[in-house]
């Protein structure tokens, strides 16, 4: 494991609250991208990065640190993607029942994707744009191995390793996934 | 499609990711790619998403981190004051008073009730030791009667 993150994380259980901005500077970023390449969506990316730096730092006495920093936020982040999906069904649920809006008192009274910095040529914000939406038709797990392959560069026995499942398993999730994307980019309805 | 492309077409991704650890493996596919436009075709759509995708990171300016950075702060902080302000809420609460009333008066009245039933039990017990008394000095008496008669049928014999 990554000798600052321990340095970090030992500061942190000591109390320390520059310690966990430097946790939270350091992966932010990284989450955000995670959350985002898992929900295509924003404002639930930035509510889910919260929640993961937020769950982290409560339980960071817990970590003992068996796995890198980055596994174990990895994994953290795949449970808060689901509890947000779980929250977001029941709120959904009870909206529809009560005819209400919502009121979350979290709002920001601003859209993050006006933040965004953009810097790239046409065609490339376009593929891009069609890659987002095609993940958006992958399932969980093939999203899961794709990011993990393409947004972060693992290899395929790495993978493995983090999502708990065989190498081939792996293969072919990412197989299938890069065939949706690939249909979605050349605008084909070939997806299922 | 023939048995080539079949097999290209199974490791064409392992090429993209430069995964094939095969180095004669990994040249196979490279000159049947060179020479099959429709896996050519294929290995430059997955290489160009793959490179594309890598590129795929969400950035805001850096006040805008800062801002996100933030908020975790803040919500820790404000779920600190929910858990602490449910304690403090409770004891300013009227039902908690109402609770503590109530306590008290029923601690009282089984304080009082349990001193009646000791009460009660103590004046019984009391009643039965008399009794006995009362019991044993009769027979007292009785027994020194039983004496004083056979004494004086004695005496009168």
């Amino acid at each position: 494991m990554d000798r600052t993150d321990l340095e970090i994380i030992r500061d942190i259980k000591a109390g320390s609250k520059d310690a966990a901005d430097r946790l939270i500077i350091k992966y932010q970023k990284r989450v955000y991208n995670m959350a985002f390449g898992l929900t295509s969506d924003y404002n639930k990316a930035w509510d889910i990065s919260q929640e993961v730096f937020i769950k982290v730092l409560r339980n960071i006495g817990s970590f003992r640190g068996d796995s890198s920093f980055w596994t174990y936020l990895y994994r953290i982040t795949m449970n808060a993607f689901y509890d947000n999906g779980r929250k977001q069904k029941v709120q959904s649920r009870f909206r529809n029942m009560t005819d209400m809006e919502s009121d979350d008192p979290d709002d920001r009274g601003f859209d993050i994707k006006d933040c965004i910095n953009i810097e790239e040529d046409y065609e490339k914000k376009s593929l891009k744009e069609k890659i987002t939406e095609a993940m958006g038709g992958l399932t969980d797990i093939q999203r899961q191995v794709f990011m993990l392959k393409n947004l972060e560069g693992y290899k395929i026995r790495e993978i493995a390793d983090m999502v708990g499942i065989s190498e081939g398993t792996v293969k072919s999730h990412l197989n299938r996934a890069m065939e949706k994307v690939k249909n979605a980019a050349d605008g084909g309805n070939k997806n299922e | 499609m023939n048995k080539e492309c079949n097999e290209t077409k199974e490791l064409i991704l392992d090429f993209v990711y430069g995964e094939i650890e095969d180095k004669a493996a990994a040249e196979k596919v490279k000159s049947h790619i060179d020479t099959c436009k429709e896996c050519a075709d294929l290995y430059a759509s997955y290489k160009k998403i793959a490179d594309t995708a890598s590129e795929m990171k969400v950035d805001f300016p850096d006040s805008v981190w800062d801002m996100h950075r933030k908020g975790i702060h803040e919500k820790i902080e404000a779920q600190k004051s929910r858990k602490f302000g449910f304690l403090t809420g409770l004891f300013h609460s009227r039902n908690f008073k109402r609770a503590g009333i109530a306590t008290i008066m029923a601690v009282f009245v089984a304080g009082a009730a349990f001193q009646y039933i000791k009460t009660q039990d103590n004046m019984r017990r009391q009643a039965e030791l008399t009794e006995k008394m009362e019991m044993i000095q009769n027979m007292e008496i009785l027994e020194r009667l039983d004496f004083y008669e056979s004494l004086s049928r004695t005496n009168g014999a």
